[in-house]
């Protein structure tokens, strides 16, 4: 029980990713009159791993990023995630893109970022928005 | 009798055999000099891994070596050895030969690599070179096409770019 508690907390501390459609997220966006922020991944990116590991959780970004964002986190290989990576015309990872609730892109950065330089480029997302 | 007839034959092919996994001593002195001579592309952040091969004959056309060179930009690898399981990308080398001309003797010849993480070594650095001797088995099919080259998926510590393949026409 103590470790599920210790689980549930953890992930509550960072950012919390939807797991739906993307058609559903831009749904969801449209509706909570909010960004969508979009983690393009794919399984070999080393770097990739090091954001989900050492970013995304910290407790800064997680609340910033939950109040202001309907996030997902989409491997670019598989489903849904091969037709958007050739829509954004992903061609490194990781990429992050912030788009509305239309799917047009607001903006964007490629490569492993420090939470402050993800929290700068969310409020310039929300800046354009 | 027969069967010292059998025990002889035997021995033949066996020399015969080891005869042809011989590589030919001036055709590695050609392969050495060819290493210095091959000359990639300077590789860049946007295309951090750059490729060129060519073929190298032994004077008596009997024999010849493939020679694969890989530029890699500072600070970029790509993977050599990955774990079962692993999701990294290991490099190979792909060749495209005329179906019976050559008859490899042994393996590739590869590169020094360095551990990575505990799932995976990588190769790094600007000059690296994959080699292999062949036999020529059939004169007459090796007007056919000649390529050789490697796949490989390219990381530094902050970026990965999708795998990909460079092949070079010899």
């Amino acid at each position: 029980m103590a470790l599920f508690l210790h689980v549930s907390f953890a992930q509550e501390k960072g950012i919390n990713f939807k797991k739906d459609s993307f058609e559903s997220i831009l749904a969801l966006a449209k509706k909570e009159n909010k960004l969508v922020f979009i983690d393009c991944f794919t399984v070999w990116c080393g770097p990739c791993k090091e954001l989900v590991k050492t970013v995304f959780p910290q407790e800064e970004v997680g609340s910033f990023f939950n109040d202001n964002f309907i996030s997902v986190a989409i491997d670019m290989e598989k489903g849904e995630g091969v037709e958007l990576a050739q829509y954004y015309q992903i061609d490194s990872y990781p990429t992050l893109l912030f788009v509305n609730s239309n799917g047009d892109l607001v903006t964007r950065s490629s490569g492993l970022i420090a939470a402050s330089t993800l929290l700068e480029n969310a409020k310039i997302a929300l800046d354009k928005k | 009798m027969k069967r010292i007839y059998y025990i002889i034959a035997l021995l033949l092919l066996l020399t015969v055999q080891l005869k042809a996994q011989k590589v030919d001593a001036t055709l590695e002195l050609l392969v050495s000099i060819a290493e210095k001579d091959l000359v990639t592309q300077d590789p860049t952040v946007q295309d951090p891994v750059t490729v060129n091969a060519k073929l190298v004959w032994a004077e008596s056309k009997k024999q010849l070596a493939v020679v694969i060179k890989a530029s890699i930009f500072t600070d970029w690898h790509i993977y050599s050895k990955v774990t079962k399981g692993s999701p990294f990308i290991p490099t190979t080398i792909e060749v495209k030969f005329p179906e019976g001309a050559l008859l490899p003797i042994g393996e590739w010849e590869k590169p020094f690599d360095e551990e990575f993480n505990e799932s995976s070594s990588i190769y790094v650095g600007d000059e690296l070179f994959f080699i292999r001797y062949y036999n020529v088995k059939d004169a007459v099919k090796i007007q056919g096409e000649f390529r050789a080259g490697l796949y490989y998926q390219a990381c530094d510590p902050f970026q990965c770019f999708p795998p990909k393949t460079k092949m070079i026409s010899l």
